[in-house]
């Protein structure tokens, strides 16, 4: 709760810009999963809870000696590299069937399996029996985004959350997301998309994959609960790998200072249509696929293009650059002249002019100087006739709080701009019909000097 | 189990074809009749009722012939296609296609209000044994879909569609595969047939459903490094995914119009009477599976059947065969 204006954040940020000139531009690696190239993976059951306090049964892959885990873990491996995955059938399930077999499929990756860990065969792949294991082997070719998923009766075995990302980072090394400095970033963020209907669950809880099949769950297919990198909003937002969601490890809060680069990488994990809506500005869609949108090989992403709207396609990976800087918002994002918050734009204070043929941007906050000093351009209401979200500071202008009624506030401690994130399927923004939650976070535009991880 | 297997070869006509059940017709009038049809899905011994478009037998067949999708229709750029359509149902049928311009003469009925209401897109062949023709000059290149454009919400899902390819971008071996779907709870009673429903329950891919269990449906390719066009269509309601596992694709088209560059993709959002043209090689041999990642992997509710073929790459390269590099140029170039 805070009633007192405060402006820490911004101060922080004018001295850091002063102090350290420029930023400097170190990717920043958010993105939480193993590293590879060699992965031992397990199958076996978990139970994921849902912000309405119900508990669904999944079956998950688990890395190493980790809890099972949806989505299962983040793959990580460089570009070039021979991967190895050994995945270990611990599955085991009610009624009087065995356990199903279990699999992994690597769409975009050309997989062989290793000689001497051959598994059983498959429709699609081979194929790890109950408690016993497959070794699957490919070199990563190419840099990207990808996504692996259950190649044993994906109808059900997806469903119960057997899906997870590969990342393949570049040659040209830290903060590029493919080899072409056009795909440089400052952050990533990891954006699984997936649904799930909780009925299959429950038919599987209690009789067994069996059941299934005397329902028509699968065909007459209807979630209720729809989930990015494995949480229902607002679980989203908990931090990640926190102990009540013992098997939901990843959360969701993209955060970026104006000017940076953000990549996104959104994957289809289920098996509907999400349109990812992005508030804030468009982005601009690189690669789909773990395969830039080239003309020709080296030319880089020269037939990107930008959306307010990924459309994310099931199985399917985008790569997108999302920037946001206060261009277009007319007011000077760090204190207009109505308040007294003293900064500069290309060295220039509050109230004085540009030069002529000054950069559009100041370099260090990447404030937009033709705003420079414009005062937040509507009146606010007086506090008893507004009604306030969590993630309002109580000012218009980033790094800045300003007064709050008790209890209100308080998500947003640095004072930057909230923009929710979501599916524009707008029934996918609930947990169980309930709004808000679902397909949903928040993305938060942090001032200058605010430490992002 | 059957095997429904179309293949097109220019270069190697000698391809083995285990089965044949659509019939090819590469002539440019063309006779076809819509026909009542059954479907008997995987492991059920009920048929159920189907629509179908099959070669015109010359009389209304006496009985319901086994459902499968249209007579696949092959044709060159820029030739005329007639079709003498033979209406053997109940109520009227017309055939539209598409992406294909043609001068349309939509038919429309006035309904108890007095208002103009349209009932087909285009003239119709009268039910009970009527018969229409329809002209199409100056076909244009790709891939299409042919269906029914009378009451179309109920008449295509009936099963009235069937693929048409104009041209092959240069490749000398191609591929079709048309998704659709069935809903038998519309097919019971005709009545009953709005898609308002509509939630089918069998996923097919050339007018079959793989069953969990039977031997995956498996087409012949042929070599291995050899470019081959697959084509995508999707007569359903639905929107389908497929992937191809194995090497990307190079995908060339969307409803007939060529990409100004090739996408490599391993998978094409297909969606509702959507068609997609992609160049595919692989270079070993090998089965390559295509499925639906939207998860039309069930039969009647059961995991594991559903829109999964396998493209059978059955011969090694020749080791000594010289391939034109540039095939994607040579599309874009003029087919």
């Amino acid at each position: 709760m805070k009633n007192k204006p405060i402006k820490s954040a911004f101060y922080i940020a004018v001295f850091s810009v002063l102090l350290l000139g420029p930023f400097v531009t170190g990717a920043g690696a958010v993105i939480d999963g193993i590293t590879g190239p060699t992965f031992n993976l397990s199958v076996g059951i978990g139970r994921i809870s849902t912000p309405d306090g119900g508990s669904v049964l999944i079956w998950g892959y688990a890395g190493g000696t980790g809890q099972v885990q949806y989505p299962g873990p983040t793959l990580i491996v460089n570009q070039g590299e021979v991967v190895t995955v050994t995945l270990t059938n611990n599955l085991t399930v009610a009624g009087t069937d065995p356990a199903p077999n279990v699999s992994i499929v690597f769409p975009g990756q050309q997989v062989a399996v290793v000689p001497t860990d051959p598994g059983v065969p498959g429709i699609l792949t081979a194929e790890a029996a109950p408690g016993a294991t497959v070794t699957y082997t490919f070199t990563a070719t190419h840099a990207g985004t990808y996504t692996y998923y259950s190649g044993t009766d994906s109808a059900l075995q997806l469903e119960m959350g057997l899906v997870g990302v590969i990342i393949v980072r570049p040659v040209s090394g830290v903060g590029y997301a493919y080899n072409h400095p056009d795909t440089q970033f400052d952050r990533e963020y990891l954006f699984l998309l997936s649904e799930m209907d909780p009925r299959i669950h429950e038919v599987v809880e209690f009789q067994g994959p069996a059941g299934v099949a005397a329902t028509d769950y699968l065909a007459n297919y209807f979630p209720v609960i729809w989930f990015i990198n494995g949480r229902n909003a607002p679980d989203t937002m908990s931090p990640a790998g926190v102990p009540w969601l013992p098997h939901q490890p990843y959360n969701i809060v993209p955060r970026m200072h104006p000017g940076e680069r953000m990549l996104m990488r959104v994957v289809g994990g289920g098996r509907d249509l999400h349109p990812y809506h992005h508030h804030g500005n468009h982005s601009r869609i690189i690669a789909r696929g773990g395969r830039l949108l080239e003309s020709a090989p080296g030319a880089g992403p020269d037939l990107s293009h930008e959306v307010y709207t990924l459309q994310s396609h099931p199985g399917n990976t985008i790569d997108a650059i999302f920037t946001w800087t206060g261009k277009g918002l007319n007011w000077d994002i760090y204190g207009g002249t109505d308040v007294n918050m003293p900064h500069t734009c290309n060295g220039k204070a509050v109230g004085e002019t540009q030069d002529a043929g000054a950069p559009e941007f100041d370099p260090g906050t990447s404030e937009y100087c033709p705003d420079h000093g414009k005062p937040f351009p509507v009146i606010l209401p007086a506090d008893q006739n507004m009604a306030f979200g969590g993630f309002y500071g109580g000012s218009a202008y980033m790094g800045t709080s300003g007064s709050l009624p008790p209890g209100e506030g308080g998500l947003n401690p640095n004072g930057g701009f909230a923009y929710m994130w979501h599916s524009h399927t707008e029934k996918e923004m609930t947990n169980y019909d309930i709004f808000p939650g679902g397909m949903m976070t928040m993305m938060i535009i942090e001032a200058p000097g605010v430490t992002i991880p | 189990m059957k095997k429904t297997i179309f293949l097109y070869a220019v270069r190697i006509p000698v391809l083995v074809l285990t089965a044949l059940l659509l019939t090819v017709l590469s002539c440019h009038a063309l006779n076809l009749a819509a026909v009542e049809a059954e479907w008997t899905p995987p492991g059920s011994a009920t048929a159920i009722s189907m629509w179908g478009f099959i070669e015109d037998p010359g009389s209304c067949p006496a009985a319901p012939v086994p459902w499968n999708t249209g007579p696949m229709l092959i044709e060159t750029q820029g030739t005329v296609l007639t079709i003498n359509l033979r209406n053997c149902l109940s109520e009227p049928v017309s055939i539209v296609i598409p992406g294909q311009m043609v001068t349309l003469d939509p038919q429309v009925i006035t309904d108890l209000q007095g208002r103009t209401r349209v009932t087909a897109f285009t003239h119709e062949a009268p039910a009970m044994g009527g018969i229409a023709t329809y002209t199409w000059n100056n076909l244009k290149g790709g891939t299409y879909l042919y269906q029914s454009g009378s009451h179309p919400a109920k008449q295509v899902q009936m099963g009235l569609y069937g693929a048409l390819k104009v041209g092959s971008y240069g490749a000398s071996n191609d591929v079709t595969l048309l998704f659709s779907e069935i809903d038998p709870a519309l097919h019971g009673s005709l009545s009953a047939a709005t898609p308002l429903n509509y939630k089918p329950k069998f996923f097919l891919v050339n007018g079959q459903a793989y069953a969990p269990g039977d031997p995956v449906p498996a087409i012949t390719i042929g070599r291995a490094e050899k470019t081959l066009l697959i084509r995508f269509l999707n007569a359903g309601l639905m929107s389908h995914t497929p992937v191809v596992q194995g090497p990307y694709m190079d995908v060339i088209a969307e409803d007939g119009n060529l990409y100004p560059y090739p996408r490599k993709q391993y998978s094409v959002m297909l969606a509702a009477g959507k068609t997609m043209d992609a160049l595919w090689r692989s270079s070993e041999k090998g089965n390559y599976a295509i499925y639906d990642r939207s998860m039309s992997l069930s039969t009647n509710g059961a995991a594991g059947g559903g829109m999964l073929v396998y493209l059978d790459v059955n011969l090694p390269p020749f080791p000594w065969l010289i391939y034109m590099p540039a095939i994607v140029n040579a599309a874009k170039a003029g087919r």
